[in-house]
């Protein structure tokens, strides 16, 4: 049997309880990394084989399936598996400098534990087959959020991380209900098991209520519009390094477990389509597109502002799902992987440059082109791929998603689309006129260490890279579609 | 390695050397043996061009199916001959004129202005769509530094409309036009009769109406108003990029969407081309309404590019050979009368200080060479004979005959007197009205500074009794 799998996530989830003993912060650091660094290389090892052989199953003890847990590691696992772990890394090398100064030296140590049960929660989920497991490594990842949110340095740190706290665990009461009554109606835990009891089975009143307990739980765990809210105040008030890194992870997660449970549990019944389900979400997730995106350009905070953007970019992933066609799939896991690098990269830029200063407007990026001119280059092509011009990734997003509205029935709102898209352009640009044109101001901008600067610079390259190569984004993603839609359609 | 994406690659590293040597002194001088060099580039790809014509290089397929790609056509080597033909004497002009008015940062100057011009040869040669997009796109974001070169308020604001037109209109037309393109046909790439095998008329209509409007570089109205908006640039920019350059690739792109993307069947049965006739005439009349109340000479010369750039939309809409003909020949004229202009325009500022048309009184006194040239490109503008702006208008007038849309001879007939309404007095008052007052400082034509445009000016006036040749070549190449 391919061990593969569950060392993904074992091997951190043994080191954290050793850090706890190590305790000096340089060694947990390290140690963290390294461990990150090898998760990668397992990740890309599993991604090689799954990619060329199809899911690899293992049963955990060798309890055999709709008894024992089964992780399950196919292609859209895998896909979202190495975008997390690789965020996690790059966040790591950049984190280590703000983390120093932004947490309290006592805490150092806790933070990265905390930093690597979340990443084990993030893994666990893309990769169990067992949805109750898949509840409890959302928890463990959820009660390690809260914390790392609770460590920024402001006064509403805190606060932040106690709304988070409560709204979190009330989209987990939802999904732990659903959860609850889909194994009332079918006795089952395994995902495939339960897809299969779902087919045979009839759409019962509790099984619809499972399934609007499952959309609101998704819904605040991907800031579904109107359930945005706290993604804003998380964003403003965490360490910036853990805005950076949940930027490219959090939502994503809730992204795939809105895919896992509607395409893949419950596709014999489709209940998108069912109970017009997907219009709904659709029109809201627009209504969200526009309201965001105007938001995001009267924010003077920049976190507040791609706070904003990051909804608004959410939305056009949700949009691009709720066309319930593979193109429309395709669409959003591509955009799903371009929006994490640039996101990413954006907040890296604001976390490297403003260790200490809390509530960076955009004015303090006044006359920052001249001082950081490469830096800056970076960040303006991050901007550039926010907006979508052609060679950076975010085009090839736009470029599918406006291609799968216009092919499915929903051709009319692709108006709203680009508008909003050229929306982005208006608070984008007011940052690049203002690194450009503005006088210096005498801010306290610090000296960004080599390794966050090539942080940085690598998830730029990465921006142009895929937006020239799309063999991984689209390849893995069209497959990844094609797979979905084969098994609907039988 | 394919001679097109080796003149691509050798811009860019010109713009790399640029960059490295960043020295005021030198950068000029380098910017144009690149631009001398480019020149070369492009007669010799004109010089082997029965091998390359239709020879497609892919790069990358940036969309799986659709990669970005090369290749020569015969509209674009009339278009490549002009814009590199006319960068040579425009670097000429602006290491002088740069020098002269004291600009400072001049490698950000031609840094941009060669990535400009990359982006130009980038569309020239680009195979499909997708290709000419990114190039578009290039264009835009290459140019916006130049405009805003004097870092000064007014450029600012002006800028942030420059991309605010120019990426919006491209963002939410140009590109779900090409979108909507590949999804219908399947594919991008440019060719002649069209890629519409079977079609709507709807489609045709919303697709018309996307590209109108989304390749606004060639400022068909409403989108237009980016063009005036440019005019803070150095005039160097102006005359080259925003008279040239830009405006012409976005007049290129639109004769190449007609005839090698629709075809011109498509649009003759479908009754589309109306939609294009319309806005192009409503184009032609208006900006001459609004060129005639500009007193800034830049303003109004970028109005009356404006109107210009219209009648060679209108030629092409037309669909009659002889209206090809006229658009492609308009194409290049208009780029040597405007480009005079501008650039004498550029002289009379820079020596006098002298920025409107109404202090033009006597200038001629002063500057006797350049207010010659003024009033050849003006004439050009125009349309009288003996100069090549009459050529192109000829084949126009004998295009709407034969189309029988008879009611365009109105359209270019007040046109053109509204085009000699607000150039004659720029011609008049130089010469024959008396000086109000005295100019800055008693100046006469600076030599170096008005070289380049005497070149032009001399080629525009040869031109006139040598068109046969470039009429040849279109007749059997591109009609």
């Amino acid at each position: 049997m391919n061990q593969l799998p569950v060392l993904i996530i074992v091997l951190p989830l043994l080191i954290a309880p050793i850090l706890l003993l190590v305790r000096d912060n340089r060694h947990v650091y390290n140690l963290s990394l390294g461990v990150s660094f090898l998760n990668i290389l397992l990740i890309l090892i599993l991604f090689q084989d799954v990619y060329q052989n199809g899911n690899i199953l293992y049963e955990l003890g060798s309890w055999k399936a709709p008894i024992g847990i089964r992780l399950n590691a196919d292609l859209l696992s895998c896909y979202f598996l190495l975008l997390i772990n690789f965020m996690a890394f790059i966040c790591l090398i950049a984190g280590n400098k703000t983390i120093k100064s932004q947490v309290e030296d006592d805490n150092i140590h806790l933070f990265y534990i905390a930093w690597l049960l979340c990443n084990v929660g993030f893994s666990g989920i893309v990769l169990t087959n067992d949805i109750f497991n898949l509840f409890v490594f959302l928890e463990i990842s959820s009660l390690a959020s809260y914390f790392l949110i609770s460590q920024g340095n402001y006064k509403a740190s805190s606060l932040a991380a106690i709304q988070y706290l409560f709204i979190g665990s009330i989209g987990a009461v939802f999904i732990l209900f659903a959860i609850g009554i889909l194994y009332v109606n079918t006795g089952t835990l395994n995902m495939t098991d339960l897809s299969n009891k779902i087919r045979s089975g009839s759409i019962s009143l509790s099984m619809s209520l499972s399934i609007a307990m499952f959309l609101i739980g998704v819904g605040i765990k991907t800031a579904l519009f109107p359930l945005h809210g706290w993604l804003i105040r998380t964003y403003s008030y965490a360490p910036s390094i853990i805005v950076s890194y949940f930027s490219g992870t959090s939502t994503k997660i809730g992204i795939y477990i809105l895919l896992r449970v509607f395409l893949d549990i419950f596709n014999s019944i489709n209940p998108l389509e069912y109970y017009n389900l997907a219009q709904l979400i659709l029109f809201l997730s627009l209504i969200g597109v526009l309201l965001s995106t105007l938001y995001a350009i009267k924010q003077n905070e920049i976190k507040k502002m791609l706070a904003y953007s990051s909804v608004a970019q959410l939305s056009y992933i949700i949009i691009a799902i709720m066309l319930l066609t593979p193109d429309g799939l395709t669409a959003s896991l591509i955009h799903v992987f371009n929006h994490s690098i640039i996101k990413t990269g954006l907040f890296l830029v604001v976390t490297v440059l403003f260790i200490n200063n809390k509530n960076v407007s955009i004015g303090d990026f006044s006359g920052l082109g001249e001082k950081y001119p490469l830096l800056m280059s970076a960040f303006v092509i991050l901007l550039l791929g926010l907006i979508g011009l052609p060679l950076t990734s975010g085009f090839i997003s736009k470029w599918y998603l406006i291609s799968a509205i216009l092919q499915s029935d929903y051709w009319y709102i692709s108006g709203v689309i680009l508008i909003t898209s050229f929306m982005t352009f208006f608070y984008a640009w007011l940052l690049i006129e203002k690194i450009y044109f503005s006088a210096r101001l005498n801010h306290d901008a610090s000296v960004a260490t080599s390794y966050q600067l090539l942080c940085v610079y690598f998830l730029a390259a990465l921006t142009i890279y895929l937006g020239v190569d799309t063999s991984l984004t689209f390849g893995i993603s069209e497959q990844i579609s094609n797979n979905f839609y084969s098994t609907i359609n039988q | 390695m394919s001679i097109l994406l080796s003149h691509i690659l050798f811009l860019a590293f010109g713009i790399v050397i640029i960059y490295l040597l960043r020295k005021e002194t030198f950068t000029g001088v380098v910017s144009i043996f690149i631009s001398l060099a480019s020149l070369v580039y492009a007669l010799y790809i004109i010089s082997i061009q029965d091998i390359l014509i239709n020879q497609k290089t892919d790069i990358v397929n940036i969309i799986p199916g659709i990669p970005l790609s090369f290749s020569l056509d015969y509209l674009g080597v009339i278009f490549l001959v002009i814009s590199n033909g006319l960068w040579l004497m425009v670097s000429i002009f602006s290491e002088r004129y740069l020098e002269l008015n004291k600009y400072q940062n001049k490698p950000k100057f031609y840094i941009f202005f060669t990535l400009s011009m990359l982006a130009t040869n980038g569309i020239i040669y680009s195979s499909n769509l997708l290709t000419t997009f990114v190039f578009y796109e290039i264009l835009t974001i290459a140019t916006y530094p130049l405009v805003t070169f004097k870092g000064d308020k007014k450029s600012i604001i002006n800028g942030k409309k420059y991309l605010y037109y120019l990426l919006g209109t491209s963002i939410i037309f140009f590109l779900p036009a090409i979108i909507f393109t590949y999804i219908l046909t399947g594919t991008l790439d440019y060719k002649v009769g069209g890629i519409f095998t079977s079609y709507n008329n709807t489609a045709i209509y919303i697709l018309v109406i996307l590209y109108l409007f989304g390749i606004a570089k060639s400022a068909v109205m409403p989108f237009h108003k980016w063009l005036p908006s440019a005019m803070v640039a150095p005039t160097p920019v102006s005359a080259l990029l925003h008279a040239v350059a830009v405006v012409k690739s976005g007049v290129f792109i639109m004769l190449k969407v007609f005839l090698f993307i629709f075809g011109v069947d498509v649009l003759t049965q479908s009754g589309a081309n109306i939609i294009i006739i319309l806005f192009a005439s409503f184009t032609i009349i208006s900006s001459s309404f609004i060129a005639l109340n500009q007193d800034n000479i830049k303003l109004r010369l970028a109005y009356s590019t404006i109107g210009q750039l219209s009648y060679i939309v209108l030629a092409t809409a037309i669909l009659a050979p002889y209206s090809i003909l006229a658009a492609v020949l308009h194409l290049i004229f208009h780029a040597l009368g405007k480009i005079m202009l501008f650039l004498s325009a550029g002289i009379i500022a820079t020596q006098t200080g002298i920025k409107n048309v109404s202090e033009m009184n006597n200038l001629s006194s002063k500057l006797p060479i350049t207010c010659l040239l003024m009033t050849i490109g003006a004439i050009i503008m125009i349309g009288l004979p003996p100069t090549i702006g009459f050529i192109s208008k000829w084949y126009l007038l004998l295009g709407i005959m034969e189309s029988e849309n008879l009611y365009l001879l109105i359209v270019i007939i007040l046109s053109t007197l509204l085009n000699a309404s607000y150039y004659f007095p720029m011609i008049y008052k130089s010469y024959f009205e008396k000086a109000k007052f005295d100019y800055k400082s008693p100046s006469c034509e600076d030599m170096p500074l008005a070289f380049p445009v005497i070149i032009v000016g001399f080629i525009a006036v040869i031109l006139f009794f040598k068109t046969d040749f470039i009429i040849k070549f279109i007749t059997e190449n591109i009609i």
